[in-house]
This record gives structure tokens, sequence and C-alpha cells, in this order.
């Protein structure tokens, strides 16, 4: 009887088990993206309030968050965003060390990709054609060896 | 700082009313408490469901008989309201409708294989150029609200309401 009740017990072991690494890793995201959330508030104050010495050290943390790579696409519409936000207020030498920072912590290509168009977008509005294209073209090689469709 | 002492400047930090040693000593904290990020992102989303709260018409004379109603004597009783959300009319429709045109355009002109890099380049930044004109329009709409907004914050957690709200229209 006693044998019975052990085995009985078994898959109920075994499924919790089996959740318990997926619960883990959500509770971690959620934790990654509160943090996210909340300094993408804090950037965004420090921009309103022109306190641009700030800006970079703050954002940082932001990409530095280690997001896994099905969520990378939220820090590239973050750098996106950030971009907008610095060039309305001509900080283009903080919007390059937003994307520079960016670049670094993305894994896919796809990501990389979308990084480099922005550099060349901010390299275009600066009035420089020739490290704009520089960019534009890497972000095209890098669509091509992820072996999706680029922009072109 | 402390946890009490970051979750009573909170507010006054989201207003834009604390200077800019204790803002950094606010920004610090709560991005190192867990505890202050949470209050923090509840009192940012407070602060959200108030902006999208829509304007209520209401009768040219109703502002004067309450004020009067309330206190009589009280000087400047016959003032307008002073704090109304800005109202954008049709701007909004209009700069949706203009990136959907756009947007359509580009993807039709997408068909075309023999088009070279400076082509692709240049379509490109005419997308991204609307993307620009949306996001900063949303930041403008923000700075004059005097507040952020989950608008453009994409790592918000969207939450559909009115699955939620006995009330919602369906």
């Amino acid at each position: 009887m006693r044998s019975y009740c052990v085995l009985l017990r078994v898959p109920f072991v075994f499924l919790i088990l089996s959740l318990t690494p997926h619960l883990r890793a959500q509770d971690s995201w959620e934790n990654i993206r509160g943090i996210a959330e909340s300094q993408h508030e804090i950037v965004m104050l420090m921009i309103q309030q022109e306190r641009f010495d700030s800006v970079f050290d703050a954002a940082r943390k932001i990409f530095e968050l280690q997001f896994p790579p099905h969520h990378e696409h939220l820090l590239v519409k973050e750098a996106e965003m950030l971009t907008d936000a610095l060039l309305m207020h001509d900080q283009v030498q903080i919007a390059h060390q937003v994307l520079d920072c960016a670049l670094l912590n993305v894994s896919t290509n796809h990501s990389k990709a979308a990084l480099h168009r922005e550099k060349a977008y901010v390299f275009k509005k600066e009035g420089k054609a020739e490290e704009a294209m520089e960019h534009f073209q890497k972000s095209i090689e890098l669509e091509k060896e992820e072996g999706e469709p680029g922009p072109g | 700082m402390e946890c009490r002492s970051c979750i009573e400047a909170l507010t006054a930090y989201m207003d834009g009313e604390l200077d800019s040693r204790d803002s950094q000593q606010v920004e610090l904290h709560v991005s190192e408490c867990s505890v202050c990020n949470e209050e923090f992102r509840s009192l940012r989303i407070s602060y959200d469901l108030f902006e999208q709260l829509g304007t209520i018409e209401v009768r040219k004379d109703l502002w004067e008989r309450v004020i009067s109603g309330a206190a009589p004597s009280l000087p400047g009783a016959h003032a307008k309201p002073r704090f109304q959300r800005p109202s954008f009319g049709w701007l909004p429709y209009a700069a949706g409708f203009a990136v959907v045109v756009l947007v359509a355009v580009f993807s039709f002109n997408s068909a075309n294989p023999s088009e070279d890099l400076h082509e692709s380049f240049a379509r490109f930044l005419n997308e991204r150029e609307a993307l620009a004109i949306r996001n900063v329009n949303l930041l403008e709409q923000s700075i004059r609200s005097g507040r952020n907004s989950t608008m453009y914050n994409p790592f918000v957690q969207r939450i559909d309401h009115s699955i939620q709200n006995p009330f919602a229209q369906e």
C-alpha cells in the first residue's frame, strides 16, 4: 500500500520539477522588465529636464540588464525612442553612446542590424553621409547572415 | 536613502519638484530597491490613468455656480478653471493616417528587387522619419501634460482593462 502511494506521487514530483525552471525564468524576466520599465521613465525625465550628463549612465542600466534574445526587440525599440528623444534636444553624441552600448548588449543579428540602421540614421542627421552608408550596409550584411529579409 | 524617504519623495519626483541632488538620490534608490521600484511603477500607472481620463464638457455657468455656492466671498470666484487637458482634435488621427499611407507606399515599393543600396537607404530614412515624427509627437504630448506616459515606454506590460471591467462597452 505504501509503495503504491509513493508511485502515485512520482508524476506530481516530476511535474513540479519540470515546471520550476520555467517559472523561475518567467519570474526573472518579470524582474528585468520591471527594472527596465522604471529605468526608462527615469531616463526620459532626465532628458525632459535636460540633465544630459546623467542620461547615458541611466540608459546603460537598461541595456545591461541581460535581456533574453527573444525580448531584444524591446531594447531596439528603446534605442529608437531614446535616439528620437536625444535628437530632439540635439544630443547627437549621447545618442551614439546609447546605440553603441545597445550594440554591445544584444546578441541576435536581427537586433544588431536594426541598431546599425539607427546609427546610420543618426549619422545622416549629422550630415555624415559616408558613415551613415557604412552602417546601413553593415545592417544589410547582418540581415543576410541572419537569413531574414532586410529593409531593402 | 531609506525606503521611507524615497517613497515620500516619489510624488514630488514625478512632478519634477525635487532639486537635482534629491532627484539623483531617488533615481539611485529606485534602480536598486525592488520595493521602491514597484512603488514607482504603481505611482506612474496611476498618473497615466488620470491622464487618460477624457475631458468632460460642462455647462459654462457650472464653474461659477460651484464657486459661488462653495465660497461666495472667495477672491477670484469667477476665475476659469486652470487645469484642463489639452485637446488635440483631429491631429492624432491625421498623423496616424499619414503614417499608414507612408508605410503602405513604402511596402508597395519594396516589391522591386532591382533597386540599389542608395534607394534602400533613402526608403529606410523616409520610414524612420515617419517613426521619428510619431515618437516626437508622443514625447511632446507627454511634456505638455507634465508627466511621463506609458504610451512610449516599450517595457510596459499592456493589460486590457476592458476584459476585467464589467462596465466596459463591448
